[in-house]
Order: C-alpha cells, then sequence, then structure tokens
C-alpha cells in the first residue's frame, strides 16, 4: 500500500477521480507517475519504454488490486509540502492532456533516463509516435522545459541577463547623483 | 520431444502471432490500443487483424471498444490468462529444444 499510497495522494491532490476501468483513466495515472519520478518526486516504481512509452506494469497491478481505493482516493500518505507542489505545477502545465502526457514522459525518459541529448531525443520520441503531429510534439517539448527545473548552462545564461541588467540600473542611476 | 510438442498449442507457432502476444504479456492486465500495436509491429492493418482474429477465437487475447473522448473509441487488447499459459508452453518446449539442440551440437 505503500507505494500506491503516494500515487493516490497524488491523484487527490490532482482532484482528479479515476475509474479504472477506464482506459484513458489508467493512461493518465501510468504517465503521471511516470513524469513525476523524472522530476524527483520519488514513487518507487520502475518504467522501461514499451510501444507507448514508458510503461511500469507493476503500477498497473497495483491499481487493479487497489482499484477500491485508487477510485476513492482512499490514503493514509500526505504528500510533502515541496512535493504538494510539484504536483500542482505538473497539473497547471500539462492540464493533464493524454497527447501532452505521452510526449512529456516519453522525451523525459530519453533525455533524463537514457541521458540522451535534446536532438537524439526528440529523435527517438518522433520514431516511437509517428503518428503525433510536429506541432503537438513542439509544443509537448516545449511544456516539458517549463516542469524541468533549469540545468546549470541555463542558470549561468540567466545570471549573465540579470547582470546586464544591473549594470545598466547602476549606470543610469548614477547620472543623478 | 514429439509427444511433448503436442503440449503446444501449433497455432500460436507464427512468428507474428508470438510477437503480439509477447508484447500484450509484458504490459500485463492493461490494455493496448489497435494503432500502438500494428505501429509498433510494423504491421499491415488486414495482416495484423487476421492474426489477432485467431488470438481472440482461439482465447488467448480480448478485445473491447473503449471510449477515449467524446468523439474517440478505440479498440484495445489485452492477453488473457489462457494466452499467458501457452505462451509459458511453448516457450518451456522450445527453450527444452533449443538446449538439446546445442547439446548436440557440442
Amino acid at each position: 500500500m505503500d507505494k500506491i499510497g503516494k500515487v493516490i495522494s497524488i491523484l487527490k491532490k490532482l482532484d482528479y477521480h479515476p475509474k479504472i476501468d477506464s482506459f484513458k483513466d489508467r493512461l493518465v495515472i501510468q504517465k503521471t507517475v511516470s513524469i513525476l519520478e523524472s522530476l524527483d518526486i520519488k514513487l518507487g516504481y520502475e518504467f522501461s519504454i514499451h510501444l507507448r512509452g514508458p510503461y511500469c506494469r507493476e503500477l498497473t497491478e497495483d491499481i487493479y488490486e487497489n482499484k477500491t481505493n485508487v477510485e476513492n482516493l482512499r490514503t493514509n500518505f500526505d504528500l510533502s509540502a515541496k512535493e504538494e507542489i510539484g504536483v500542482m505545477k505538473y497539473k497547471e502545465v500539462t492540464e493533464l492532456d493524454p497527447d501532452y502526457l505521452e510526449i512529456i514522459s516519453t522525451y523525459f525518459h530519453y533525455l533524463l533516463k537514457e541521458v540522451k541529448n535534446e536532438d537524439d531525443s526528440i529523435r527517438s520520441l518522433k520514431a516511437l509516435k509517428p503518428h503525433l503531429s510536429d506541432s503537438k510534439i513542439a509544443v509537448g517539448i516545449s511544456k516539458s522545459k517549463e516542469l524541468l527545473p533549469p540545468n546549470g548552462k541555463q542558470i549561468d545564461e540567466m545570471k549573465k541577463e540579470f547582470d546586464e541588467w544591473d549594470k545598466a540600473t547602476v549606470t543610469d542611476l548614477s547620472k543623478w547623483d | 520431444m514429439i509427444e511433448e510438442a503436442k503440449a503446444v498449442n501449433s497455432k500460436i507457432v507464427s512468428l507474428k502471432r508470438l510477437l503480439i502476444l509477447l508484447i500484450l504479456r509484458g504490459y500485463g492486465p492493461e490494455e493496448v490500443t489497435f494503432r500502438e500495436l500494428t505501429v509498433g509491429l510494423s504491421m499491415k492493418e488486414g495482416i495484423f487483424q487476421s492474426h489477432i482474429a485467431l488470438l481472440i477465437k482461439m482465447g488467448y487475447v480480448k478485445q473491447r471498444k473503449v471510449p477515449f473522448n467524446e468523439k474517440k473509441k478505440l479498440t484495445v487488447y489485452a492477453i488473457t490468462p489462457e494466452g499467458e499459459a501457452a505462451l509459458a508452453k511453448f516457450e518451456n518446449w522450445f527453450g527444452d529444444w533449443a538446449i538439446k539442440k546445442r547439446w548436440e551440437n557440442g
């Protein structure tokens, strides 16, 4: 119940009331857990690439075994404040749209788990999901980037930009001394 | 060997049908869509349909139509316990045969 209990607490926070017999609802749960694992909200499920992207059989089995608890969002597990913030940001960015969830979870798998670079990750994603349009994939990738914390290079670029703003402010103010 | 082979359902001995069963087994109780299977197996729709129809007839795969959104319905497939058992039986028989063959060839 530990691992699935935490998954239920996430569904509760998302205000998502799944029906386990619904294919779409099970897909949303699979993708949500996979994405949140990538974002360092540890749930303890191992994912590997299947036909539709990252998939964890153990999670499906746990969902079926705990069907009543999952459908009624019954759990004693409490998320930490940091986890709650992460879950709410995830909801805001993805809007739980199954197509975007498929793109984001697959992109994260290639980028973070298989440690491919950005271009190779997008190439692998397109090869796995030829039915998704380029524009849909582009929006999905941009949503993925919104979810990821900035990397070292991006932080350096931001610092550089802010330094220039700081310098400009100091120069302008100095005219009034 | 021949006697043991009788325990195996020869109708699943087709590479395409074996692949369908292997993929579905990887998903366990989860269902896989028609599109995912045809794209994933690089199989033409007609060919896929003839193979899956036989697997359904044998009781190894179940099929159903599920709503995905207001507009879309999906055809999804899942392996049955009978399908898992038949696949395991085939794997055991094939495993024994492969070991015997390797032994004979030194």
